[in-house]
């Protein structure tokens, strides 16, 4: 029989709230809002590569190798993109693909938010290394960061649920 | 054992024809160009267009918002078709000593919807090259090529 613990540290948000804490209550909607956005931003993106054939093609290794061409031949990303993602493309798209759809899950349904978030921002991380660097990942990853830093599954999401029903686990945190 | 080599030459010839299929003129296998490259087509007159010069477009990346943007663009195509692009692009003409000189700082609109590259002076077909003047006569055949071996040394 499971049994679930009132969460203390980190009250729910509810729209009540508004009138006694506004600018706090803002501050939740305008982080719960990005997450639900950026969590249908990575699920589509997981949605693409599934329809365009990541995980049993050569989907990867061929944008890869067109990459190189349009890359400074001394930088970085080139060593990167030919001794370790070409070589590996096939673990690697597996992990893009199936990482990016439980980043995108997680973030919509404040399921392990926290550790959604850090993945999304790996693979941030990851695509500017690897040649596909532009200033978008730079707001994105602060996005990403956002959700790492607040409790927002707490907010608004089954973290709190869980939280309740395992208290102390650190993926609901 | 025939038509099992039928099937198998056609297994074989069906993929090579799909990936044979053209990419448009200046984008990339997922649409436009990526936001941090450049592209380069050079247009040349068809014999009898005497009084047309040769042009050398050089389009440029994005800039830093216009990358920003991209994220929204991103979300939007989800839901709505794609919307042109419009990216800073420098016109070269051929200069006196063999070379190429820039004449033009303007903006390129690109378009993956009616497969056009629309500049101040005229509009390219991304499906052929064909190059036109803004009353929409084909005056030329446009590439891409790699523009940074065809402007080494000359002035830009």
């Amino acid at each position: 029989m499971s049994t679930t613990v009132p969460l203390s540290d980190v009250d729910p948000f509810r729209w009540s709230n508004f009138r006694t804490q506004p600018f706090r209550s803002l501050g939740r909607v305008f982080v719960l809002f990005n997450r639900w956005v950026f969590g249908l931003f990575y699920l589509f993106a997981a949605i693409n590569k599934f329809r365009g054939g990541y995980l049993f093609t050569d989907r990867l290794k061929v944008t890869l190798e067109q990459r190189v061409p349009e890359l400074d031949p001394g930088s970085f990303a080139v060593t990167f993109i030919e001794v370790f993602a070409v070589p590996f493309y096939v673990p690697i798209s597996w992990m893009i693909a199936w990482g990016e759809l439980a980043a995108g899950v997680g973030l919509l349904l404040g399921l392990c938010t926290r550790w959604a978030a850090a993945a999304a921002l790996f693979f941030i991380v990851m695509f500017g290394i690897g040649g596909f660097y532009d200033a978008s990942l730079i707001v994105l990853g602060a996005i990403a960061l956002m959700f790492i830093l607040t409790p927002s599954g707490r907010w608004m999401g089954l973290d709190r649920r869980l939280a309740q029903r395992y208290p102390g686990n650190i993926l609901f945190r | 054992m025939r038509p099992l080599a039928l099937v198998c030459l056609l297994i074989l010839l069906v993929p090579a024809g799909l990936r044979a299929e053209p990419r448009p003129l200046l984008s990339s296998p997922y649409g436009e160009l990526c936001t941090t490259c450049e592209g380069y087509a050079l247009c040349e007159p068809d014999a009898g267009q005497g009084d047309v010069q040769a042009l050398l477009l050089h389009v440029q990346s994005l800039n830093f918002w216009q990358q920003v943007g991209t994220i929204w663009s991103w979300l939007r195509h989800l839901f709505a078709p794609v919307r042109p692009e419009t990216r800073t692009t420098v016109l070269y003409r051929p200069a006196d000593d063999g070379g190429w000189t820039p004449v033009e700082e303007t903006r390129a609109v690109l378009d993956m919807g009616t497969q056009r590259i629309d500049y101040p002076g005229g509009w390219i077909d991304r499906r052929d090259g064909a190059w036109h003047d803004t009353g929409d006569r084909r005056i030329g055949h446009c590439v891409a090529v790699n523009g940074r071996e065809l402007l080494s040394g000359s002035n830009e």
